[in-house]
């Protein structure tokens, strides 16, 4: 049992706040993904779990005990880095023993813990070999099984995958996964700006930007409801469309006007004062359908189309009343839209998404707190 | 030499390699004009022509005096008459030279040792404060001074002024006003070498540190960062990770320390001129070959024993060197 409890947490290098006040609960036994754009201090937050950061203010427990003050080899965490980090002059047996030899493990016992983790991570027959002799996805396997032979409580993956083409990204990814599931008891921590990965491997997603959380939630949560316009372009690839809408009429079947030809009746209840407001409308390019009928659709020029036999992605331009607008729509089989047709759209019933003015998810005349 | 004529010098030499390499490469494609599908052999005269003038300069000044100091050693002290190998034999018998062979191995074990042990301690501890820096450049400072006036700065830290006279001496400062005997440092036999030691440490530690710090940039932060999580302590990372990193780095410095060291001549020149048992190869060399009206049989001797000791270090490098490109292939 090994939850980790993240209290009001701040880290500034120099005059840069790298991490402004985060508070987050990782559940015991959990995948957490924490992910961001570049520069968004989800490394930073994972090197100070694992002790490698000094900590500003705040409190970092883990299994109920503050950690702030314990170096990292006492917090019984393990960590994997991007770039391997393995010791260049050693075995991979080694490698994987080093942690357990400053343990003072018996010599047995080491031995049965490497042949164990190499067993799990199919690297048996090159616990001779030295790192430089091994391929990227077979070095990145030694760093997880150095990982795993410490048997922590707390594994942290700081983006993992990032240096392994895109096939053998996909490949480690399930390996990963599998891990996870073979290890019930351990919590792993996993950093990455990659979002397929996010969606992929964690039962709780953590979407940090610029050193705060935007929100937290499973992978589908985060899908389906976005808390801010943040969120709802990070997830999601192609990412979700957003135009500007003015509120028309508010009560019921209320109707928002994107340009003086096109107006949308949405399906979110207003107070009367939204009337004249202005809203961002977000809706998923899968969302989009071709038009079958006049009603709530819209038409649009289209600019690019790239067939991809499973589905096509229709890039289009929609003219609205100040500037043009591009939106993205993806359409299953091979529809016959080419460039420079004019193409009327409908949006499916209820996976609109409106955020108001300050980018917040906007819900039955209510901000979302 | 005036201004002027340095000039011309310069330019007469310019203009002839211009000359040299426009008309031999002229004449080359001329002959080749003629002769077709012969561009193996062209390319390998050509090669030929550019290497030659390097090659000739090498011959005179390194190759030449190399065959010819060998040469000499088997000749009386005027190059004359031979003498085959009673030379050597005196040499093996002379009690200085047995003493500059001890003092040499002793220079060659504890110079090279201390100074990449104490450049790479300095550049690992210097790493962690912020006046590392600063420390880095004073350390390395002596190496900008040669080894004449390491010695004149050295020789105020070893002075003996006689019992009642005022101690002027660092050394003997500090023993004087701890309320012990002034002592003649230099002359204290076997002790001796290894103050004269201190002062090629001074300048070498300067050298080493500054080709480990830059090795230390190059390992990597997250490897030492993965050994911290491994629980290792910083002794330990120091220990078990760094150094097996720097292993190529240590030899390569160790190694230039140590051709250097087996040449030392200008401290022990300055500092003893190989009294009271302080000396060594070089110095004895340049005594018989040039003083009292000078032995090239001898002298040539004594070199040669210095390049006997240097071609195994030599050859070992280059060995290294081999090996290291065959596993980067």
């Amino acid at each position: 049992m090994a939850e980790i409890q993240i209290n009001s947490l701040s880290k500034s290098f120099g005059k840069s706040k790298v991490i402004k006040d985060i508070s987050l609960s990782i559940q015991s036994r959990s995948f957490t993904v924490i992910v961001g754009p570049s520069g968004c201090g989800k490394s930073t937050l994972l090197r100070m779990i694992a002790g490698l950061e000094k900590i500003d203010t705040g409190e970092i427990k883990i299994a109920g005990k503050s950690v702030n003050d314990l170096p990292p080899k006492d917090r019984e965490i393990a960590m994997v880095f991007q770039s391997y980090a393995l010791y260049p002059h050693m075995t991979v047996f080694n490698n994987m023993a080093f942690g357990l030899k400053l343990e003072k493990k018996s010599k047995s016992e080491i031995e049965n813990r490497v042949k164990e983790a190499a067993r799990i991570l199919q690297i048996e027959n090159l616990l001779d070999r030295k790192p430089k002799q091994l391929s990227g996805g077979q070095r990145q396997r030694v760093a997880i099984g150095r990982a795993i032979t410490r048997n922590p409580k707390v594994f942290l993956f700081d983006e993992p995958l990032s240096n392994l083409d895109a096939a053998l990204r996909v490949a480690t990814r399930i390996e990963i996964a599998n891990l996870h599931d073979s290890m019930p008891d351990a919590t792993m921590v996993y950093v990455t700006h990659d979002q397929v990965e996010a969606m992929t491997l964690a039962n709780q997603i953590v979407v940090l930007s610029e050193g705060q959380i935007e929100q937290i939630g499973s992978p589908l949560e985060l899908y389906e409801e976005p808390d801010n316009l943040f969120v709802a372009k990070f997830i999601g690839s192609p990412a979700m469309n957003i135009i500007p809408i003015e509120i028309l009429t508010t009560g019921i079947n209320p109707v928002g006007k994107i340009n003086e030809k096109i107006k949308i009746t949405l399906e979110t209840k207003f107070s009367s004062s939204d009337k004249g407001r202005e809203f961002h409308l977000g809706f998923r390019p899968e969302n989009l359908m071709l038009a079958k009928t006049d009603k709530n659709s819209f038409t649009a020029d289209v600019s690019l189309v790239e067939s991809l036999g499973e589905y096509a992605l229709v890039y289009a331009n929609i003219k609205g009343s100040s500037s043009d607008y591009n939106i993205i729509a993806k359409l299953l089989g091979t529809p016959k839209i080419s460039k420079g047709d004019q193409v009327s759209f409908q949006i499916q019933k209820s996976k609109m998404h409106l955020f108001d003015e300050e980018g917040r998810r906007y819900i039955n005349g209510k901000k979302q707190v | 030499m005036s201004f002027f004529s340095l000039i011309s010098t310069i330019l007469v030499g310019v203009l002839f390699f211009i000359i040299y390499f426009g008309l031999s490469n002229f004449i080359l494609d001329f002959i080749c004009r003629f002769k077709k599908n012969s561009i193996a052999l062209e390319n390998s005269v050509r090669a030929i022509i550019f290497i030659f003038p390097a090659f000739l300069v090498l011959f005179i000044f390194i190759l030449y005096p190399v065959f010819e100091t060998v040469r000499l050693s088997f000749y009386d002290k005027f190059g004359r008459e031979f003498l085959g190998w009673n030379n050597y034999l005196w040499a093996i018998n002379d009690p200085n030279f047995r003493r500059s062979i001890l003092n040499n191995l002793g220079w060659l074990l504890i110079v090279p040792t201390l100074s990449t042990f104490f450049g790479l301690v300095i550049a690992n501890l210097t790493d962690r404060i912020w006046w590392g820096t600063i420390a880095k450049s004073i350390i390395f400072m002596p190496m900008a001074i040669s080894f004449v006036g390491a010695g004149v700065i050295w020789k105020f830290i070893y002075d003996y002024r006689g019992t009642d006279d005022h101690q002027i001496g660092l050394l003997n400062a500090i023993v004087v006003s701890l309320g012990m005997e002034p002592q003649a440092w230099l002359t204290i036999s076997i002790w001796n070498n290894l103050f004269l030691m201190a002062i090629m440490i001074w300048i070498q530690t300067g050298l080493a540190l500054v080709i480990f710090s830059a090795a230390l940039r190059g390992i990597p932060n997250e490897t030492l960062e993965a050994a911290r999580i491994d629980g290792a302590s910083e002794f330990r990372i120091f220990w078990s990770i760094i150094i097996p990193f720097l292993e190529r780095t240590i030899l390569v410095i160790w190694t230039i320390i140590t051709i250097l060291v087996l040449r030392v001549f200008d401290i022990i020149y300055a500092m003893t001129n190989g009294e009271w048992q302080t000396e060594v190869l070089a110095n004895l060399m340049y005594d018989w070959m040039f003083r009292g009206g000078g032995d090239s049989g001898r002298g040539s001797v004594l070199a040669c024993c210095i390049m006997i000791g240097v071609i195994p270090i030599l050859f070992w490098n280059l060995y290294r060197h081999r090996q290291e490109q065959k596993y980067e292939n």
